[in-house]
């Protein structure tokens, strides 16, 4: 426990340098952006220089870059994102309240990917070089290969428009005054679609770590030992085979982890799911540059806390890791 | 209804905030003044014709509660995020990015209206969604052409939708092709007429906008009953002609075939413009202009064109409002300062036409006006300050259960008192 | 046996090298079978595949030719891959040569900066970086290789953290070599081939990351691309699907082919390295 905490608080202060970069950097990446904030504005609701001005002044854009980005991370140490400028709310605000859909999208999104990747890859490893293996392996590659957003629209046409099974988009039925176990139903079901799209081309991973895990522990000596003494192989299988190489696949739920959100952003634009991922492109498109800034600071700050929890994770489950960490 | 002082002030405040620039002539207003309840007396500083305050009024201006209004900034006003009216409808809800959510507004005056007992405004942020959304009866209206032409055609044919094309008569769109006259190239007028006759009119209203549209002559579309003059100069679509014009010029092309390169910056904000893009830059290669596309986001866009001017081409989608005093001369009189967005930054000036502009916002006698607009219309398509291509409004796709829809010129944005559900 | 033949014998690596070879031609036959360029109007709008022999595969919104549009996407889509891979290859091997080497402030400066990269998800990225810089190719390939390099920089480093201890790193240092001209003429070399091996997920990714980047309509507008056509054609979704979905089909069938091949070419070096 000791060596979990060592390994956090070293955690903690290698990302707080992390997260510096991230805000200075994308920071100054927007800052180059040609047209700002009011520009965005006034295509919407059009208006006069003086008025261009006014606002300007009013969003803080007449200062120097300088004078904002310590501005920014002043405020940031107060927890406080700024105001958004297409939301006219505080942006803090307005990333809680997407932020659960995305959580629960990519939550889902993973143990789909995870459950189902390591399941396939132990039942394709139990007999490595079997033509179950091959066509599970090769096509969970071919999975790997669609693109998240054609895939999606692929389902789309199958199952909403066609079908008619699940819904086209969005995260539930609008106005709809459901609550509690109906609610939550409403909720599945328009994740649905979005969830296999996004999980389904991950599940490759998975499989195929789980496997060549597999294959590799095959050749082991406490596998070799456990034949000798005679255990069924069902047993071997999953006790001790499948065991050692779920390992590393916990690692690699971090290290998806960024790759999910990003995955995420697309997704969510095909299925109109109101999350963080739809939120920064509407960012982007209303040039809402505070609002960007905060998102990738969020999506930083989910990524390593994810891989921390995962670092924790393994720490806890297998002893030698934390102890060459925490000892560094 | 409103007590009239409420009115007053409440115009008067909005005016300063809501109102485009481009209606640059209403804003001369001193005052208004309420003498009873139910009369407004608008006073302006200087003559300003009734034609245009008619025309203007309900495209432009909003009345809104002096109680409300009457304290602190209105842009900060918590109201503009929550909006208080006298409207059928109350403002009950807004979650971003998924829906707006109105209420049957109980106290309304008009008798037994609204029919409705709620709105919601669903956000559909795919084009393509909207038509899928309808047949799976999860929605029964997509306003302002929420379903993209391509599908209307097979949507119309869907038991239960229709397709509506009426209810946007006060809204024209215009497709048009904004030229920097700072170019030396498209200084040169032969340059500019070659360029309207290689666009081909009818292809473009057959496939950019698949027949909903109608193909333009000049700045006011043929839609408009009050403005629109038919006896203007044309360009016929005409390949040989734009090449002939174009060597006259003096622009010959080269060993590459090319005449001269250029900057294409196609208005990110409707599919149309954007493929409309891409047409015309295969349309000026078919007369040796190599015409580069760059495509921005709405902001980078109207900071490049409106601002920075650092374009050659631009298509813009001009919006005509009943008036050519309201949004539409604005787009090629001279003066304008930098950084107003949908007007003349092309660097465009033609004192004939600055005075022509000016004579007729400050006639009052409204045959008189209509015919100064008539002569407006002949001199831009003369000398092509822009090209019109095109003019199209929106189309609305409803179920057949929503009734009485469409049954004004501003249907989409009115207050849908009348409208109603039949089960 | 020869690499070239151990490594087509495995039939998943022959597909793969199969449907590469069939890309490849594609994009270097393209300017030759459709001269001129791919998206000028070639016929009706929305025509379906298979009507009209000039046509074979029909035409698109505006009337452009599907067919020659999906051998000039073939150009671009590979054209970004490699150019993103091997940029993010390049820099990654870079910083990781010179974190590794280094040590010390270096190597934690260069590291805390790869974890911030990594920390950023990369579409992310990509998306801010476009969208400020304005959509062309070269800067969709910078974008993309922005949100690539960190897997090869980190690969470096740990190979050269293991190399430079070597008895030829320290006969380098005693004849007196630049500690740059050790990083980058001795250690290097010796430290690519693992970082190779990331090449082909790279370039798959890079098409995807492409493709996805072109359909929020953030490609260059000036170029066919596959995902730009999937875009295009999502708004006919319904009444042409065929325009989503056969540049859908080679977009999978190309990122297919990179990793079937990438995985030959990682087994038969594995196979030659245990020989050996």
């Amino acid at each position: 426990m000791t060596r979990a905490l060592a390994l956090i608080r070293r955690r903690l202060v290698g990302s707080v340098f992390v997260l510096l970069i991230v805000v200075i950097g994308t920071f100054l990446l927007l800052e180059a952006a040609p047209g700002d904030a009011v520009d965005a504005y006034i295509v919407s609701t059009g208006g006069d220089a003086g008025m261009i001005e006014l606002l300007r002044h009013s969003w803080g854009l007449d200062q120097s870059e300088l004078t904002r980005l310590a501005n920014y991370l002043w405020a940031l140490l107060h927890l406080d994102l700024g105001q958004s400028v297409t939301f006219s709310r505080p942006i803090r605000d307005v990333i809680l309240e997407r932020l659960p859909t995305t959580l629960i999208l990519m939550g889902s999104a993973t143990a789909l990917s995870f459950g189902l990747g390591s399941a396939l890859g132990i039942y394709a490893g139990a007999r490595p070089g079997s033509f179950r293996d091959r066509f599970l392996s090769i096509g969970s590659l071919a999975l790997y290969a669609v693109p998240g957003f054609w895939l999606g629209l692929v389902l789309i046409v199958i199952f909403a428009v066609g079908l008619r099974w699940l819904p086209i988009g969005g995260i539930e039925s609008i106005a709809s005054a459901r609550t509690g176990l109906d609610r939550a139903a409403d909720i599945a079901s328009h994740l649905v679609l979005p969830v296999s799209a996004l999980g389904f081309i991950y599940l490759a991973l998975y499989l195929r770590m789980m496997r060549a895990g597999m294959a590799e522990a095959w050749r082991q000596d406490f596998v070799l030992a456990a034949r000798a003494r005679g255990l069924s192989r069902r047993r071997i299988v999953l006790a001790h085979v499948a065991r050692n190489a779920l390992l590393p696949l916990v690692t690699m739920l971090g290290l998806q982890s960024a790759q999910m959100l990003g995955g995420s952003v697309v997704i969510e634009s095909v299925f109109a799911v109101p999350g963080l991922g739809r939120l920064a492109q509407e960012a982007v498109a209303a040039r809402d540059t505070p609002l960007l800034l905060g998102i990738i600071l969020v999506s930083a700050v989910l990524v390593i806390f994810i891989n921390l929890l995962v670092d924790i994770a393994y720490a806890l489950l297998d002893p030698r890791v934390g102890a060459s960490e925490a000892g560094a | 209804m409103l007590a009239g002082s409420r009115v007053s002030e409440g115009y008067w405040r909005t005016g300063r905030v809501a109102e485009r620039t481009e209606f640059d002539h209403v804003r001369f207003h001193e005052a208004v003044e309420t003498p009873d309840d139910l009369t407004a007396v608008f006073k302006f500083a200087k003559p300003t014709p009734f034609q245009l305050i008619r025309n203007a009024l309900p495209a432009l201006s909003s009345v809104v509660p002096k109680h409300i209004y009457e304290s602190g900034k209105i842009e900060d006003n918590p109201a503009n995020n929550a909006p208080v009216g006298t409207g059928p409808f109350k403002f009950a809800e807004y979650k971003a990015g998924q829906y707006y959510r109105l209420q049957k507004n109980t106290d309304y005056w008009g008798k037994d209206e609204p029919y409705l007992d709620e709105i919601i405004y669903q956000v559909l942020p795919d084009r393509s969604s909207a038509a899928s959304a309808l047949e799976a009866e999860e929605i029964h209206l997509a306003a302002f052409s929420a379903v993209p032409l391509a599908d209307l055609d097979r949507i119309s044919k869907v038991p239960g939708l229709k397709v509506i094309t009426k209810g946007y008569e006060g809204l024209t769109y215009q497709l048009v092709v904004e030229i920097n006259h700072r170019r030396e190239e498209l200084a040169d007028l032969k340059v500019r007429q070659a360029i309207a006759h290689a666009i081909d009119k009818d292809f473009v209203v057959k496939t950019v906008f698949l027949g909903y549209a109608a193909t333009a002559t000049g700045p006011v579309p043929k839609n408009d009953p009050q403005f629109y003059a038919a006896d203007v100069p044309t360009y016929a679509f005409d390949i040989a002609k734009a090449n002939a014009l174009l060597d006259e010029a003096g622009y010959i092309r080269g060993a590459d075939g090319k005449r001269f390169s250029l900057k294409l910056l196609p208005a990110p904000y409707f599919n149309e413009t954007r493929q409309f893009g891409d047409y015309l830059r295969q349309a000026l290669a078919a007369i040796g202009i190599d015409a580069e596309l760059v495509n921005n986001d709405s902001a980078a866009h109207i900071k490049a064109v409106y601002t920075d001017h650092a374009f050659d081409l631009a298509v813009g989608p001009p919006v005509f409002r009943g008036d050519p005093a309201i949004s539409t001369t604005i787009l090629v009189q001279s003066g304008i300062p930098d950084g107003v967005p949908f007007s003349n930054q092309g660097g465009y000036k033609n004192d004939d036409l600055d005075a022509l502009i000016a004579k007729a916002s400050e006639t009052l006698d409204t045959s008189a006006r209509t015919e100064l607009y008539k002569e407006f219309q002949q001199k831009v398509a003369a000398d092509l300050p822009l090209i019109n291509v095109a003019e199209w409004s929106f189309i609305s796709v409803a179920r057949d259960t929503v009734q009485n829809i469409a049954n004004n010129p501003r249907w989409a944005v009115s207050n849908w008192a009348d409208t109603y559900l039949e089960s | 046996m020869n690499p070239l033949r151990r490594f087509l014998r495995t039939p998943e690596a022959l597909a793969g090298a199969v449907i590469l070879a069939a890309l490849l031609t594609m994009a270097l036959a393209a300017p030759l079978l459709f001269p001129g360029d791919p998206q000028a109007i070639a016929g009706p709008a929305l025509l379906p595949p298979f009507q009209d022999w000039s046509l074979p595969l029909g035409t698109d919104r505006l009337g452009r030719d599907v067919l020659a549009e999906l051998f000039h996407g073939a150009r671009t889509s590979l054209a970004v891959g490699l150019a993103a891979a091997a940029a993010a290859l390049v820099i990654g091997a870079v910083i990781g040569t010179l974190a590794g080497f280094a040590g010390g402030l270096v190597d934690e400066v260069l590291m805390r900066i790869t974890d911030a990269f990594q920390t950023v998800p990369s579409f992310l990225l990509a998306l801010a970086f476009v969208s400020v810089v304005g959509p062309s190719l070269g800067v969709v390939v910078v974008a993309i290789a922005l949100g690539a390099w960190t897997g090869p920089a980190r690969v470096a480093r740990a190979e050269v953290l293991s190399i430079r201890e070597r008895d030829f790193v320290a006969g380098a240092r005693v004849i007196g070599m630049h500690p740059l001209e050790i990083a980058f003429r001795e250690i290097l070399p010796n430290a690519l081939p693992p970082v190779l091996a990331l090449s082909s997920v790279i370039v798959a990714a890079a098409i995807l990351t492409e493709a996805a980047l072109s359909f929020l309509g953030l490609g260059d507008p000036n170029r066919v691309t596959w995902g730009g056509m999937i875009a295009e054609g999502r708004t006919v979704l319904r009444t042409a699907p065929f325009l989503s979905i056969v540049p859908g089909l080679a977009l999978v069938l190309t990122v297919l082919g990179v990793y079937l091949a990438g995985e030959g070419v990682v087994e038969t070096t594995a196979v030659r390295r245990s020989l050996s």
